[in-house]
């Protein structure tokens, strides 16, 4: 597989948190979501990528290039969209055109525009007149139109309502079409990845703890719902997590199918991002 | 690097910031023309508009603080040094702007009100515009270090010291007798000093950046 951005074991340390050799891949035409907890680790993945912190050691290639070789040359193709919109709040729609024109060699001012209006944003308001969801999409409106080949998604889509997500998701799945872009999407709105995400990667305490495609969990995960004695008789082995709540066992599987064959009197639901998550992070591992 | 020009030069194009930005060089000059001799002439040129005229970068500085730009702007295909360049490149600009005022002002004094010759007048501008300069190299290290808002608070120091040395010079000393050193002479150690201060402020300015976001 073609990969646009790769870390190899990417190290760092802080007083009070340590991101451990992370590996990540982001293949060509692909959305992969990482998700996590807050200060699990996924902004500070981020932001070594982009260059706002130094890793200890480790590599990232972006393009098949090493980042921090090349970076002014490789961010020329990157696009980054934070959970908030980081321009001088008096700018207007066109200062920001007009200042991404000046650093970017690909911009494309027809493209900027004709996202403006499809975003229906007002060109002649500064900034501090504009509600969040109106600057998230001036952010992405100015990120896609100097054509990056990798987008990085920051929390990018979590203070918008449903229907300007849902719209953002779209553009999303239109720029990878090609399978020549990529994405990167860090998120804890488990639902959005649900619905663009081909590969899922886990962060808790600094760790990878899962990277899987999207269907590969849609199929193989499962959540038993069970007593204490069946919680018992099952094969610790082939279980991920559990966790005790009040009158129940919820246990989280990965190999479904295999559990449906043996155990055919219990209910075994399709595990979503979000059940990984809450049981991976709030349940006991096994 | 013009992007980042233009958008630190964009403050201007924002209501009201062209007065902010030229009030205190106004004020100089309307309070100098009260004082129309040497001394005064002194005090505006080589005092007054160069600490106004180089404070000001201090104001976008605080503008981007308060949004976060830096993260930004790092995210940018621009390498950290084209970043700190950029912003002595805007203190330039907006010094020299000031500075532009403050030699017409300071040719008033040769050719409307016959205070000064020629040669002093224009040394005396050479002396504010290497100030000027010096003072960017030292804020620049203030802000970098401590944020637009605390590095006001070294800003005010060296103003404080400034004017200090300028009581010392102007007033303890003999203008003339210290003029008469020699305008060459005068330049050539201001330039060392101010080219010297400025390298080094650079270097600090960007290994400071560099810490930060490491």
């Amino acid at each position: 597989m073609d990969m646009i951005l790769e870390l190899k074991n990417v190290c760092k340390s802080f007083d009070d948190f340590q991101l451990k050799n992370v590996s990540l891949q982001v293949p060509k035409g692909t959305i992969v979501g990482l998700i996590g907890e807050n200060g699990a680790g996924k902004s500070t993945i981020i932001n070594i990528i982009e260059g706002l912190l130094k890793e200890d050691s480790g590599e990232i290639y972006v393009f098949h290039q090493n980042m921090r070789e090349h970076e002014k040359e490789i961010k020329q193709d990157i696009g980054i969209i934070y959970d908030t919109c980081h321009y001088n709040e008096k700018f207007k729609v066109k200062d920001v055109g007009k200042m991404l024109s000046l650093v970017y060699r690909n911009w494309d001012q027809e493209k900027y525009i004709e996202y403006i209006e499809r975003f229906q944003l007002p060109k002649n308001k500064s900034l501090d007149k504009f509600s969040k969801g109106m600057k998230m999409k001036l952010c992405f409106a100015a990120e896609l139109s100097h054509h990056p080949k990798l987008l990085i998604l920051d929390e990018a889509t979590s203070g918008l309502d449903p229907i300007v997500r849902d719209e953002i998701l779209e553009i999303l799945q239109e720029f990878i079409m090609d399978e020549e872009h990529g994405i990167l999407i860090s998120s804890h709105i488990t639902s959005d990845l649900d619905k663009i995400a081909d590969y899922i990667t886990f962060i808790h305490n600094g760790e990878i703890l899962l990277t899987k495609t999207y269907d590969d969990i849609h199929n193989d995960y499962g959540i038993i719902r069970c007593g204490q004695k069946i919680f018992e008789a099952l094969p610790k082995d082939e279980i991920v997590a559990y966790k005790k709540e009040e009158f129940e066992y919820k246990v989280l599987v990965e190999n479904r199918h295999d559990f449906e064959k043996v155990y055919q009197d219990l209910v075994i639901d399709k595990a979503t991002i979000e059940d990984i998550m809450l049981m991976y992070v709030r349940g006991v591992r096994v | 690097m013009k992007a980042l020009i233009y958008k630190d030069m964009f403050v201007l194009k924002q209501k009201g910031q062209i007065f902010s930005f030229l009030s205190s060089t106004i004020i100089a000059i309307i309070i100098g023309l009260f004082f129309r001799n040497l001394y005064g002439l002194a005090l505006i040129v080589v005092l007054s508009i160069p600490i106004g005229g180089c404070g000001f970068v201090q104001i976008v500085m605080e503008k981007e603080e308060r949004t976060n730009f830096d993260k930004r702007v790092i995210s940018l295909p621009v390498t950290k040094k084209e970043i700190v360049l950029a912003r002595f490149i805007t203190s330039f600009i907006f010094l020299m702007i000031n500075m532009l005022i403050a030699l017409i002002y300071a040719l008033a004094h040769v050719y409307l009100w016959h205070i000064v010759t020629l040669d002093v007048a224009l040394l005396l501008w050479v002396i504010g515009v290497l100030l000027g300069f010096f003072l960017i190299g030292l804020n620049s290290i203030g802000y970098h270090w401590l944020g637009a808002r605390k590095g006001t608070f070294l800003y005010l120091v060296v103003v404080g010291l400034s004017i200090v040395v300028y009581l010392l010079i102007f007033l303890g000393l003999d203008v003339e007798q210290f003029l008469s050193l020699g305008s060459t002479i005068l330049f050539l150690i201001g330039c060392v000093f101010t080219i010297l201060t400025l390298f080094i402020s650079y270097f600090v300015s960007l290994k400071i950046f560099e810490r930060k976001y490491s």
